[in-house]
């Protein structure tokens, strides 16, 4: 059991002008550049190659003027249905290893491989992609794995192009803290300014100012830049619900109060894990884990997971096994605020079980038969038709499970 | 030029990381109870007024819906981020200027970015973010 978690950050080097460069040959070594238009003068660089970057080209900049610093330049219009279909095949590979994948851009990827440890360590599975990526696809990637997606990323930048970078809880002193504050995710210009007004300039003296005077200066964002800065930042990897192979299934929720008793965050797992549950039965899977993800009101998160010994369907093995995981891990200093659970390590339901000789299964084959009785009363009468006495009352769980949606800004207009 | 040969014209096509600022805004849900994902762009001009855009709007763009006949939409025309008005022709997209005097232009090289779902204006200053 540990709280820590292992997170990717996969950024496709060049992807316009690699993609090009890997689907004509005749471009490779030269300096290439994508522009969106190449008969008019006024066509903007979108992407360029090693060999056009050394020579000045910068992307943004009008095609005229990139074909005046690199006379040597190639330009070629972009082909979006080729970078589509190309980061999809790339995805594809993500998903051969978990599916909570959360794409940032066409070309940039988060993956939580925490509950992937039959496929190896964060960094064994980073090699194994951007192998891949290179054998498959004819493309290359730079990685980044750490504990958190902000320094997973920051990871991903420090070494290019093809390479790995780990970012652990030994060296992100040395390697994030001594970065500037601006290189942070979401430290816009404003923000930046504000900070130099205060002699914040790097990651590392972000963090040690602290986050009560980061509240003081940016209200609730404070506390977030915070979070960043010191690596303790709980944000999900979120997966993408279609398309994917499934690898865990879980449910997650951010309750309208705060939850302040094992009690109120029992009902609240035991909830959530009805809907895992029945997805279970949908695919016909069974978990051999549970993982679960905690947050309290001051942002922190945990994550936790354990091994169960046998496969199960049943809502109440799932969030039996998630509160064990709680009590034995959650110290309750501050109100819990968001949960989530989750079925890991998946196996078919029909898959035959080694049975533990340590372990009364008498139980838990009354709860399999119990919850199939359960099921048909709901497939004939309703969702709601029939649930535990516990979930009667109050739960404090909204009636559906959306906030807000984080929006990013245009770069170049 | 580009054709788009097997990928839908009406879904966007994703941004790149790079093309995308390092800020963000967080949009509440019980406005847009349907958006998932996507961007904020500054409109700049006056090109989309009749249309009820203002210079200065931020103007939220959804990538995960399809675009229709008529929506505004984000679109890269020769690697410019345009906000036009779309109608899908076959092979080749109109886009229309909604200021009442730039004829239409026909374009087969137009890629969808975002569709608009809303905007954001604050009336007595700009935000700096």
């Amino acid at each position: 059991m540990n709280d820590c978690r292992t997170i990717l950050h996969s950024d496709m080097n060049a992807f316009y002008a690699s993609v090009e460069m890997m689907l004509d040959p005749r471009l490779r070594g030269k300096a290439v550049a994508v522009c969106g238009s190449t008969e008019d003068r006024h066509g903007i660089v979108l992407a360029k190659s090693n060999l056009a970057k050394k020579a000045g080209v910068k992307t943004g900049m009008v095609n005229w003027e990139a074909r005046r610093l690199c006379p040597d330049l190639i330009v070629v219009p972009p082909q979006y249905d080729q970078y589509l279909k190309y980061s999809k095949l790339d995805h594809e590979i993500y998903y051969r290893y978990t599916d909570l994948v959360e794409p940032f851009g066409m070309d940039e990827c988060w993956l939580d491989v925490t509950g992937s440890g039959i496929y190896g360590t964060g960094m064994e599975i980073a090699e194994e992609i951007r192998q891949a990526t290179k054998d498959e696809l004819g493309l290359t990637v730079s990685i980044g794995v750490s504990f958190n997606k902000v320094f997973a990323k920051l990871g991903s930048d420090m070494k290019k192009p093809d390479a790995i970078t780990e970012i652990t809880k030994e060296n992100y002193q040395e390697k994030v803290w001594t970065l500037p504050a601006s290189d942070l995710l979401y430290v816009g210009p404003a923000t930046t300014r504000k900070l130099a007004t205060h002699c914040v300039r790097t990651i590392g003296d972000l963090a040690r100012v602290g986050p009560d005077v980061l509240q003081q200066w940016f209200g609730i964002n404070g506390l977030k830049l915070w979070r960043y800065a010191s690596g303790t930042d709980a944000s999900r990897v979120m997966q993408k619900d279609y398309e994917s192979p499934i690898k865990s299934i879980g449910h997650g929720i951010t309750c309208t109060a705060d939850l302040e008793s094992d009690e109120d965050v029992y009902k609240v797992m035991l909830e959530l894990s009805q809907d895992v549950g029945r997805r279970l039965r949908l695919h016909g899977l069974a978990a051999t884990g549970v993982q679960i993800w905690i947050r309290s009101n001051d942002l922190s998160g945990s994550q936790f997971q354990c091994k169960l010994p046998y496969k199960t369907q049943v809502p109440i093995e799932i969030a039996e096994a998630g509160y064990r995981l709680f009590r034995n891990n959650y110290s309750w200093r501050i109100p819990v605020r968001a949960i989530t659970i989750r079925g890991i390590n998946l196996v078919s339901q029909s898959q035959c079980e080694q049975l533990s000789l340590f372990f009364d299964h008498t139980k838990h084959d009354k709860r399999m038969l119990l919850q199939n009785a359960v099921e048909d009363i709901r497939r004939r009468f309703g969702k709601r038709s029939i649930y535990n006495a516990i979930l009667m009352g109050e739960l404090k769980m909204p009636n559906d499970n959306r906030d807000l949606v984080r929006m990013p800004g245009l770069m170049y207009q | 030029m580009t054709k788009q040969s097997f990928a839908d014209p009406r879904k966007p096509v994703p941004l790149l990381a790079s093309e995308v600022a390092n800020k963000s805004i967080e949009i509440p849900t019980d406005v847009f109870p349907s958006l998932r994902g996507g961007f904020i762009v500054t409109a700049n001009g006056s090109g989309m007024v009749n249309a009820g855009i203002h210079s200065g709007d931020l103007l939220i763009m959804d990538t995960e819906l399809s675009a229709q006949d008529g929506d505004i939409v984000a679109a890269s025309l020769d690697g410019q981020f345009l906000c036009r008005r779309v109608f899908f022709e076959g092979e080749r997209t109109r886009l229309r200027r909604e200021d009442g005097i730039t004829p239409d232009v026909i374009t087969e090289d137009c890629v969808i970015r975002g569709v608009l779902v809303g905007l954001m204006r604050n009336v007595r200053e700009t935000p700096d973010f």
